[in-house]
């Protein structure tokens, strides 16, 4: 199984946001959960309240502390889905005891390896930890469980349960390898954008430079062959030049967009601009590839 | 003997005079100007004399292109050398509409002195 998945560069706030999601999710899980119990036939729920309790705490902790780091979340998250896990193994054990009601054994266990996969937690290994202790904890269940109580569990479990467990995490893999690459692909839009507007920026800044250039090369070949007074001269060079002088203007709009923490400080104007139109022009290469 | 007739397009005043200044006097050719469609369309008999259009492609915003202007002076029964000017880049729209017409040829500003007085004295140039 592959753990080894980058995580984003926001893994704090992500793992943050995991553990209270998840919080949550158990709540509104386990409210189902009590009031199905109590529907069902009044059995001892207790269990469920500590741990509707527990999540209550998470949530109001994700409130309060926003600022620990990503390692806290995540054991944090973990610790709150083992005492769901557990709370489930001694409800099995209390439905093994009644036998003829155990009609969907270990569904926690199950539940709680889909929704693992379906809404991957953060920071990763986190969701691949939860899921083997869904699979895990039945299977000990069971080894432990008294003789005079198997009965009263399915002869498909723990396979059962351990079957929806592999899956999870093939699920969690899948969905996994799917978010890097959505995250790729919107890298590669913006990039594609930002170079984009760039290159719709060079293209203006083309078109009003050759209007003025041109002017000034027939004023200097008119000024060679002695056409041209040197007043019109001055006039005309003026003109090109406050056209020039326009536009270095509208460019200082530019420079506050700079973020001289990644740009160089000091470069060679020319060499910077060839620089970026060999890259764009390999780019451009291997897309054609 | 006649002197060449030359239409100009351009609607940047300065280049306008400047373009007419180098023709008249490195060229001896007269000049016919124009800013706009407006402008070529008031002076359609002139404009028919000419053995030579240069035309801007991008005019001022909202008014219609130098293809515009082409289409109009083709249909009108213009039948002489056509030449497109333009700062703007072989990718633009315009531009590359303009490629297609085939039987003009388009020169990116700035422009040499020089090309600019071949292309005048119909000699070969490349664009």
């Amino acid at each position: 199984m592959n753990l080894s998945n980058p995580e984003p560069a926001n893994l704090g706030g992500m793992a943050w946001e995991t553990t209270r999601y998840y919080a949550v999710t158990y709540l509104v899980g386990l409210l189902i959960a009590i009031v199905g119990w109590k529907v069902l036939g009044g059995l001892q729920v207790w269990e469920w309240y500590i741990c509707a309790a527990i999540c209550l705490a998470v949530v109001a902790l994700s409130w309060v502390v926003k600022s620990m780091p990503p390692r806290f979340w995540a054991w944090l998250f973990v610790g709150m889905s083992s005492a769901i896990l557990i709370a489930c193994i001694y409800n099995s054990y209390l439905m093994a005891q009644v036998g003829g009601r155990f009609l969907a054994p270990l569904i926690g266990f199950k539940l709680m390896a889909i929704a693992m996969a379906v809404a991957p937690p953060r920071p990763t290994w986190t969701g691949y930890t939860v899921i083997g202790l869904c699979g895990l904890l039945p299977v000990l269940f069971l080894v432990f469980l008294p003789a005079a109580l198997r009965p009263g569990v399915s002869v498909l479990e723990p396979w059962h349960t351990l079957l929806y467990t592999v899956i999870a995490a093939f699920l969690l893999r899948h969905r996994l390898k799917a978010i890097e690459l959505e995250k790729s692909l919107a890298t590669v839009q913006a990039q594609k954008h930002a170079m984009n507007e760039l290159a719709q920026i060079m293209l203006a800044l083309r078109d009003l430079t050759n209007t003025p250039l041109q002017a000034i090369d027939l004023t200097a070949a008119l000024l060679e062959k002695g056409h041209l007074s040197s007043e019109a001269a001055a006039a005309h060079l003026q003109a090109a030049l406050a056209k020039l002088r326009d536009l270095s203007h509208t460019l200082e709009s530019y420079e506050g967009q700079i973020d001289w923490q990644v740009a160089t400080p000091s470069f060679r104007a020319k060499r910077l601009l060839g620089d970026k139109a060999r890259r764009n022009r390999l780019s451009t290469y291997s897309k054609r590839d | 003997m006649r002197k060449t007739s030359i239409l100009v397009l351009d609607d940047c005043e300065d280049l306008l005079e400047l373009t007419v200044c180098f023709i008249e006097k490195l060229c001896g050719c007269t000049v016919v100007t124009a800013r706009s469609l407006a402008d070529v369309q008031r002076q359609l008999e002139t404009v028919l004399t000419c053995e030579l259009a240069i035309l801007d492609i991008n005019l001022d915003e909202g008014q219609p292109n130098g293809i515009d202007v082409y289409n109009w002076m083709r249909a009108n029964g213009f039948q002489a050398r056509i030449v497109f000017l333009t700062g703007h880049a072989r990718t633009y729209p315009l531009v590359t509409e303009a490629e297609r017409l085939g039987d003009v040829k388009i020169f990116s500003k700035p422009l040499p002195a020089s090309t600019l007085i071949k292309i005048v004295q119909n000699e070969p140039v490349e664009p």
